[in-house]
């Protein structure tokens, strides 16, 4: 019985120090009566392959005394879609963060592949190593919770009326179409000189005057061209408020065109003049480089918000319904 | 595939049931080995991998008490339902029968063929005859 000895021993191993002997000698005579009956079976004593065939049956040392275990996870199934949905939202999170991150750098040191290959790399590993540890850390949280049973109150303290509204991910609200309407309007009546905006900064009262500077001059046709574009789509979405697949495609084509024009446009280190050049502003220094700097910052913030839209628009694209989507009646075929 | 998904939902039909089986048959003393064959004999295969923790769960659950004595030469763990196990296992075993009832209730209404035709045909053949 050496190699029932040795199964035992190999079981023993994996379970609890106090439970270990009893445990152990417990399966101990459950096997033997077992073994003991197939030789009454036969009438005769089984060979060492027979035992050997008989114990590997019986299951894996580890498994056997696993199940004698009291607890066989990290978290229950009960605990997991809140695990999950934490672990989705950190990696958003830290997977933004770095994105922006990324997205600065690469484009604050002049741009280039090589710096933009560069800034990638970082992103990525800095993203890896970052959400590792956060998933660990929110894993540890919830095995904490698992272990002593701690309940969510807002799983008892819920009200169905406050739950969200069931929406279409494709329905395009009709006060959504309106703003963009209004904003992409002004924002063109502007462009082609019909109406002025702020022409003026102020610093503590002080006045600073100042205007675009040429740099803009090679891409009024193309920013009108979208920006003639954008309305036209926000106008298609106002009658017809459902996103289709050409719309879907229009929309990601404008942005791309947006990204790359701000892109051209960052490149340019002079985007405002300012009155007078040599004007200081206090801490925050020259006017003109100040100024300038909040130029390149909002073109970034212009470019991560098409970025979005091409992404939201790309999501949608992949949307099973938007294949299935039912026509409207006297819609637009748009 | 289909076998997998078969055996899967077995296993969980049979996990409720097994603790049912086992308060049951330890009404009486058994250890281990005898209570396995006990069950086998009434139709009812369970692995000793299965049923050692098993029994040790219930044991902590309070609803088995257990000693270990000699028997056959060997020592051997002997179980029986306990005191607070008999009540609880009354409960359970009303619980399985109104299942059992409900579930047969089903799948006889479920069978029959103006069930499976619809409601409009049953009231349609109601009034032909």
């Amino acid at each position: 019985m050496e190699l029932m000895d040795r199964y035992l021993h190999a079981v023993k191993g994996y379970l609890p120090e106090a439970q270990q002997n009893d445990i152990v000698a417990e399966l101990k005579d459950g096997l033997l009566s077992q073994i003991e009956e197939r030789e009454a079976a036969l009438d005769r004593p089984l060979s060492d392959a027979e035992v050997q065939a008989f114990l590997k049956q019986s299951g894996h040392p580890m498994l056997v005394a696993s199940r004698y275990l009291p607890q066989q996870h990290l978290i229950s199934p009960a605990m997991y879609p809140f695990w999950w949905t934490a672990q989705k939202f950190m990696l958003v999170a830290v997977g933004s963060i770095y994105a922006v991150l990324a997205g600065i750098r690469a484009m604050s040191g002049g741009f280039s592949v090589k710096t933009f290959i560069q800034e990638l790399f970082h992103a990525v590993s800095g993203f890896i190593g970052t959400a590792v540890f956060y998933a660990a850390a929110i894993t540890l949280v919830f095995w904490f919770f698992e272990r002593n049973q701690v309940r969510f109150g807002f799983l008892d303290k819920w009200n169905p009326a406050k739950l969200a509204p069931a929406t279409d991910k494709l329905q395009i609200p009709r006060s959504e179409s309106i703003f963009d309407l209004v904003f992409e309007t002004l924002f063109m009546l502007w462009w082609v000189g019909a109406i002025s905006f702020v022409t003026t900064a102020y610093h503590f009262g002080k006045p600073i005057p100042f205007s675009m500077s040429a740099a803009w001059a090679p891409y009024w046709w193309p920013i009108l061209a979208l920006s003639v574009g954008g309305i036209a789509l926000t106008i298609i979405n106002l009658l017809e408020g459902y996103w289709s697949r050409p719309r879907l495609l229009t929309r990601i084509v404008l942005n791309t065109i947006g990204i790359s024009i701000a892109y051209l446009l960052f490149q340019q280190d002079q985007l405002v003049v300012v009155g007078d050049a040599a004007l200081e502003i206090g801490k925050l220094g020259n006017a003109a480089t100040f100024l300038n700097k909040s130029a390149h910052g909002v073109l970034v913030v212009v470019a991560l918000i098409m970025s979005a839209e091409i992404v939201s628009s790309v999501r949608k694209l992949l949307e099973p319904s938007n294949r299935e989507r039912p026509r409207a009646a006297g819609g637009m075929t748009a | 595939m289909e076998a997998d998904l078969f055996e899967k939902l077995r296993m969980e039909l049979r996990r409720g049931s097994l603790v049912l089986a086992v308060l049951v048959q330890l009404r009486s003393e058994h250890y281990g080995y005898t209570l396995r064959k006990a069950l086998a004999a009434h139709g009812l295969d369970i692995d000793e991998s299965t049923l050692y923790p098993l029994l040790r769960r219930l044991e902590t659950q309070g609803l088995l008490t257990s000693e270990w004595r000699e028997e056959e030469k060997r020592n051997k763990r002997f179980y029986r339902i306990s005191a607070e196990g008999q009540p609880i296992l009354d409960q359970l075993l009303a619980e399985w029968r109104a299942i059992d009832a409900a579930l047969t209730s089903i799948d006889l209404a479920s069978d029959t063929p103006a069930a499976a035709t619809g409601t409009n045909n049953t009231a349609t053949e109601h009034k032909e005859s």
